[in-house]
């Protein structure tokens, strides 16, 4: 499903953000990358998002390679994905139902899908009594849980979190990566990003460990190392 | 794109006009200064063309007589000029009806003034024909072979007095397209200004679109269609009221200056906006897009 072959990234003289990386993550995955700030955590995802083109190497997703991607192609590319930040990324003045059902208009989805499918995508993740609740309503928890849904709506191949639960409690981060697993038990491979020890502990998943840019670690079922 | 996203993306482009509505009140207003002063000046020079095209085909060409021809021979030039098929209409005038004409025209209510020349003519070598060509083009070629003619003195051509006219028409012509040239880019950098005001507002949400996948032409059509909303009101309220300050200041000059409304024929509002109208609302229209359009472009990367 994503594939990274010796993918270097250097944003000027210094050492490169990410440094030789090569990784597999197969369909179905649900991968933590893990790391201290600064070790090209970030770097990845938007590598990932074709944010940014690396400097050399090569990035294959869905059977799509990346470096020399059309400009006009990488919006549909991008729908293959779902991307839910640390800061939730709302917009403050839209509603939830509003919020959600942004991303299906800005990829053209008609308004009878629009109203078929948000409602089903906010009882995913246990939202369906807030639809008309504004994001400044509601608490971190519940924002991410809205941002998980307009992540999902389109039903994405992949979802990327660059970490999810970095502004949340412990308890409330349980939550969101309960979620988060059980949409990867429905068939998405789910990649996320994230320096919460305890989380990547209790889950027992598979764990790809950076340190200034360079994979140290590739682990099945793996733990939090600290690097 | 489906009518419920051009829908959706209209109400973007209106809301964006209402979250920056000081920026947008002045786009608006510059445009419709733009397109104000563009019409008066589209007026002038349409009249002052259709004056001097009419004065060119009105004002005959007057044929004078060497002094001492006879009525035979000015009877015979008469026969030879009516023979060209370019020749409209052709008049005698006799040496009294000249003078007497004159005397209308430049002795109107000095009656005694004129009485100076009670025994005398003038103009008593004035006697002419006045000849009228079909068509401006072949009046050149009249007036060359009228010269030719044996007996002829002076040929004088209405074309001088038109082209007075005419000259005045380019300065106006060329004076105006500077001015509404400056204008046209101060409209276009005052858009170009609103939108990307617009498109700062909107960054985060357009970082969003990014994500989820939007294209260029999704992220950037809201500010497009702001520009051209922009543009078209700016140009449909100076139109509106040029129609009406068009159409009272040619009834005004019309009732009160017969000296005016005598010699010279105004084009009808409707005359003028048959062309004035689309022109400058597709002049609107255009800056909204050049303004909106390059402004995207360089800020709306996706």
């Amino acid at each position: 499903m994503i594939d990274l072959i010796e993918v270097t990234k250097s944003y000027g003289k210094g050492l490169p953000a990410l440094n030789k990386a090569t990784v597999h993550i197969d369909k179905g995955e649900f991968v933590f990358v893990v790391g201290s700030s600064g070790s090209g955590k970030t770097t990845l995802i938007r590598l990932l998002l074709k944010e940014l083109d690396p400097t050399s190497g090569s990035i294959v997703v869905g059977g799509e390679r990346l470096e020399g991607m059309k400009r006009s192609r990488v919006a549909k590319y991008r729908r293959r994905l779902g991307v839910v930040f640390q800061d939730f990324r709302l917009l403050k003045d839209r509603n939830v139902y509003e919020n959600v059902a942004f991303a299906q208009r800005v990829i053209g989805r008609p308004t009878r899908v629009i109203k078929r499918r948000v409602p089903e995508v906010l009882q995913e993740v246990g939202l369906a009594d807030k639809y008309r609740s504004f994001p400044d309503e509601l608490s971190g928890g519940e924002q991410q849980r809205v941002a998980l849904a307009r992540a999902l709506v389109n039903r994405p191949d992949i979802l990327l979190a660059d970490e999810p639960t970095g502004n949340l409690d412990p308890r409330t981060s349980e939550e969101i990566m309960g979620l988060l697993e059980q949409i990867n038990q429905r068939g998405t491979t789910v990649l996320v990003v994230t320096h919460n020890k305890d989380i990547v502990n209790a889950m027992r998943k598979r764990v790809v460990t950076m340190n200034e840019g360079v994979i140290v670690s590739d682990e099945k079922e793996g733990e939090y190392h600290e690097a | 794109m489906r009518p419920s996203t051009i829908l959706y993306e209209l109400r973007q482009g209106f809301r964006n006009i209402r979250r920056n509505w000081m920026f947008s009140v002045a786009s608006v207003l510059t445009m419709t200064a733009c397109i104000f002063l563009f019409g008066i000046f589209y007026s002038i020079v349409l009249n002052l063309t259709n004056i001097a095209e009419g004065m060119e085909n009105k004002i005959p060409v007057t044929v004078y007589f060497d002094e001492g021809t006879t009525d035979e021979e000015i009877e015979l030039i008469g026969s030879q000029i009516r023979e060209r098929p370019d020749v409209e209409s052709i008049t005698y005038v006799s040496a009294d009806e000249a003078w007497k004409q004159m005397e209308q025209e430049y002795f109107h209510g000095d009656e005694e003034a004129a009485k100076g020349f009670k025994d005398i003519n003038p103009l008593a070598d004035s006697s002419n024909y006045r000849v009228t060509s079909k068509t401006i083009e072949t009046q050149d070629d009249l007036v060359k072979y009228i010269m030719s003619l044996d007996h002829v003195r002076q040929v004088n051509q209405a074309r001088k007095a038109a082209k007075t006219v005419g000259d005045m028409n380019s300065v106006v012509y060329y004076a105006s397209m500077i001015i509404i040239g400056i204008l046209l880019l101060i409209s276009i950098f005052l858009i170009s200004n609103t939108v990307s005001v617009g498109i700062s507002v909107r960054k985060e949400e357009i970082g969003i679109m990014k994500y989820i996948g939007a294209t260029d032409r999704f992220v950037r059509a809201p500010f497009v269609l702001e520009g051209i909303i922009l543009g078209a009101v700016g140009a449909a309220i100076p139109l509106t009221a040029l129609y009406f300050i068009y159409n009272e200041t040619v009834n005004t000059i019309l009732s009160h200056y017969s000296a005016i409304s005598d010699s010279v024929e105004f084009m009808t509002v409707d005359q003028v906006f048959r062309t004035l109208a689309p022109v400058g609302i597709l002049l609107g229209i255009g800056i909204g897009l050049v303004g909106s359009f390059l402004t995207t472009r360089k800020h709306v990367r996706v």
